[in-house]
């Protein structure tokens, strides 16, 4: 299986220096899990967070030299030579970074994609077996078409930084055609301000019933009246 | 008859010779060292000046040692003297005065382990040594009296036969362990790693920098070591003063740096010998296939020793043999932390937190002033200029240790002092990165640091912490950063002895002082705290273990955050101490020992920094 990790030009949010986020260091080590042949992927030039990136285990790392829409230039470059599995991290944590591209690059080449994934199991048959994270500690297990794209849950195993592999990483730079231009976003830029937290909105409206001393066949048809309320045991 | 002896003590001292070089062909298998034969001529000055000052802080073993060694050693040169050039009854007599003391420096050898060996001695083999001893001056002794006497053929034969079988258990007892520091200890201190150590000229405690770019980074192997590092580790007679002062290993921890450092010993061994001592607890001694390509955590040694270790260099200062444990331990470290990645869960998280926030706790460090805040202290710009620049340190976060800088504050103003900080400019120095084994964090650390410090004036950093002391004193200057450092004791102790602070005794508190191991152990700082204690209260004590010799509070090393399993608290054993002491108050001078010693739970003495207690007893 041959597996691409989608590396971000990182910054910590805490120091603004530059780190590879979380989840693209679960990602890595979710392609490593997989087996087989591992590589970074970039869209820019060289930047010191890919270096510590490569320090979770990465061999080598393949930075994309165009200019324009980085979803354009990815589908263009994943297209020429599809691998098996893409993976990414659930968010980056730069400038401009939306948390799209995963989903944006998955409707350009027409992959399934499925997000949140703390494992992945031994593939057959072009399918891959997941397990995904959800909220709480909760797991589903899931099944997904090869090839595809999928993207890390924070919380998945990370691998350890080891030096040595960060300074023996391959870093080569890929000239490839320029894509389309994207406007630039437009927006202003305030400093953050902690809100007042709204209380009450969140919490869960009415206040339920309650049953003193009921017969047994009355508390089971309020019960399942209350789950099928909650939308819990269908119509 | 002379041609006998000549042949048997000569014999003997020739087959010694050849199993040191058989020693001397492993030990070169490790890195090459510059210099180290040349070392050879400092060898008696090392071992009759440093080896002994540490040997005779217990005055019994130095005697015996003393006995035992001198006799050996002089017997056989007076005895091969006047063999080989046949000189009269009076050298044969001194020669068996010699054996005679040698012959008593056995029987105390012998009086160490009987009627019971002592638990932090070994036994096994060494339970031989005295016989071997015994059998080689008084054989040779008798023979020497025979010759002085001028007896017959028969007893100086049968002496000489004696004296040989002893001399050929000697040389069984370097192979098997208990002889083998006499041989090695010659390669160690020829090559001792830490030359700064010897004869007065100060002590050498700075760990030394890493090239990056070497193909191996640390040590996985026992080549990796350097040959007289190798040499030290052979060198080790198992007294066990080291484990009676580890700290990790009182607390239960898996380490015991005697059995630390025959691990590594037995590590290039395809069969080590066996290790009749006491194993780290709850670790017992791996029994992997040694050798000087086969790898030694996991193998030979439990992965959790090295992480028990506090760096705190207690067994350092008390190893006769002047062995560097601690050298042994990062070295490990760096095998481990930057070859495999292969830390403790906790450790990793502060190193990624010191390499991508420069702060292993992760926190900002535009907040590092928080605590201060209400002071105004200046924050001085690049290009500006104060007299002091005050390091705050990892301490600066904590809300405790905000404390005890708020009172340092204040008393560098009454003293009128100008004085700035680096503001949110002020990253880790790096200490806990490097002492975990990640010297490319530490050195990415320290290039930040010298860079921010190199960009402002000033004439010294004043800092509370001892670790952000002893990196920037000690460790810095190799990598090309050099400014006078101090720590607040010495500064607020300069400033009582010009008058610029008056105190005035407090009654109360009976106070104990707690050395920190890096202000103390490291920086050979212990009176200036003292002499600030004495001029603030009126009832000091002292802890047994105190000074150069203190225990440490379990802080240092990288130790808190790699959670090593443990059966009770390095701190809880520190305070105990403290209270057998009759302390109610244990003065500090550390973030980490108070952080350490305030986390002891249930009814204890109370924690105060040196300049809280300095803060309170101030008049003018």
């Amino acid at each position: 299986m041959r597996s691409v990790v989608l590396l971000s030009g990182g910054i910590d949010p805490v120091s603004g220096r530059s780190a590879p986020p979380r989840g693209e260091i679960a990602a890595i080590g979710l392609a490593l899990s997989a087996g087989g042949a591992v590589g970074g992927l970039h869209v820019g030039l060289p930047a010191a967070a890919l270096g510590q990136a490569a320090g979770h285990g990465l061999g080598q790392i393949a930075c994309l030299r165009g200019v324009g829409d980085p979803v354009a230039i990815l589908a263009a470059h994943l297209s020429a030579a599809p691998p098996d599995l893409v993976l990414a991290g659930s968010r980056a944590c730069g400038g401009e970074d939306s948390g799209m591209l995963p989903y944006l690059l998955a409707e350009r080449l027409g992959w399934p994609l499925l997000a949140g994934v703390m494992a992945i199991g031994a593939g057959a048959d072009g399918w891959l077996p997941v397990t995904i994270g959800l909220p709480l500690g909760a797991r589903q297990d899931a099944r997904i078409r090869l090839p595809c794209i999928l993207c890390a849950h924070d919380a998945a195993p990370a691998p350890p930084f080891v030096f040595d592999r960060a300074r023996r990483v391959a870093m080569h730079t890929v000239a490839v055609a320029d894509a389309e231009t994207i406007a630039p976003l437009e927006g202003t830029e305030r400093p953050y301000r902690a809100r007042p937290r709204l209380i009450g909105s969140a919490a869960p409206a009415g206040g339920g019933r309650v049953l003193d001393n009921p017969d047994p066949a009355e508390a089971a048809r309020v019960l399942l009246d209350h789950l099928r309320a909650l939308g819990m045991l269908g119509a | 008859m002379r041609a006998l002896i000549v042949g048997e003590i000569g014999g003997i001292a020739l087959a010694a010779a050849v199993g040191w070089l058989v020693l001397l062909a492993r030990w070169l298998k490790g890195r090459p060292a510059t210099g180290w034969l040349a070392g050879l001529r400092q060898v008696p000055g090392r071992y009759l000046v440093d080896v002994h000052h540490v040997v005779a802080r217990r005055p019994a073993a130095a005697r015996m040692h003393a006995m035992a060694a001198g006799g050996v050693l002089g017997g056989l040169a007076l005895a091969l003297l006047a063999a080989l050039l046949g000189a009269g009854g009076i050298v044969w007599a001194l020669a068996a005065l010699a054996f005679g003391m040698g012959g008593i420096g056995a029987l105390l050898v012998w009086r160490r382990r009987v009627p019971k060996t002592p638990p932090a001695l070994s036994g096994g083999v060494f339970l031989w040594l005295p016989a071997a001893l015994a059998a080689w001056c008084v054989g040779n002794g008798l023979a020497a009296l025979f010759m002085a006497i001028g007896a017959s053929a028969l007893p100086v034969i049968l002496s000489v036969v004696l004296g040989g079988l002893g001399g050929v258990a000697l040389l069984r007892l370097v192979a098997l362990g208990p002889m083998r520091h006499a041989l090695a200890g010659v390669a160690w201190l020829a090559g001792h790693t830490r030359p700064g150590r010897f004869s007065g000229k100060g002590r050498d405690t700075g760990l030394r920098p890493l090239d990056l770019a070497a193909p191996r980074l640390g040590v996985l192997v026992p080549a990796d070591f350097s040959g007289p590092e190798l040499a030290g580790f052979d060198a080790c007679i198992q007294c066990g003063r080291c484990e009676e002062a580890c700290p990790a290993f009182a607390a239960g921890q898996r380490l015991n740096p005697k059995a630390l450092i025959q691990a590594l010993s037995g590590a290039m061994r395809a069969v080590p010998p066996p290790y009749a001592g006491r194993p780290a607890p709850s670790a017992p001694v791996l029994r992997g296939k040694g050798g000087m390509e086969e790898p030694i955590v996991g193998n030979v040694l439990h992965r959790d020793t090295l992480w028990a270790c506090t760096t705190c260099r207690a067994c350092v200062e008390e190893c006769p043999m002047l062995i560097e444990h601690v050298d042994a331990v990062v070295a490990l470290r760096r095998g481990q932390t930057l070859m495999l990645g292969a830390t403790r869960d906790g450790a990793a998280q502060a190193l990624r937190a010191s390499r991508e926030r420069a702060e292993p706790g992760g926190r900002d460090l535009a907040a590092r002033g928080d605590m201060i805040a209400a002071l105004d202290v200046p924050v001085v710009p690049p290009g500006g200029e104060t007299d002091i620049l005050l390091w705050l340190g990892e301490g600066a976060f904590d809300a405790r240790y905000g404390r005890t800088l708020r009172a340092l504050v204040t008393l560098m103003r009454r003293a009128g002092l100008r004085f700035a900080t680096l503001g949110g400019d002020e990253v880790d120095c790096g200490d806990l990165a490097r002492r975990l084994g990640d010297e490319a964090t530490f050195q990415a650390l320290a290039a930040e640091a010298i860079s921010a410090l190199n960009a402002r004036r000033f004439t010294k950093i004043v800092t509370a912490d001892p670790h952000v002391l002893h990196v920037l004193r000690n460790e810095y200057p190799a990598l090309g950063g050099r400014w006078e450092i101090q720590h607040h004791t010495g500064l607020l102790d300069e400033l009582v002895r010009d008058g610029r602070l008056r105190l005035e005794r407090r009654e109360g508190a009976r106070v104990a002082y707690h050395d920190p191991c890096y202000l103390g152990r490291y920086n050979g700082e212990i009176d200036a705290p003292r002499r600030l204690l004495d001029a603030a209260c009126t009832d000091r004590v002292e802890m047994a273990r105190h000074g150069m010799r203190a225990m440490c509070c379990g802080g240092g090393g990288g130790s808190p955050v790699s959670d090593v399993d443990a059966v009770t608290r390095i701190p809880d054993l520190r305070m105990e101490q403290a209270r057998a002491a009759g302390a109610s108050l244990v003065a500090v001078a550390c973030p980490g020992c108070t952080a350490m010693l305030e986390g002891v739970t249930g009814p204890r003495p109370e924690i105060r920094d040196v300049a809280e207690l300095v803060l309170a007893a101030v008049v003018a």
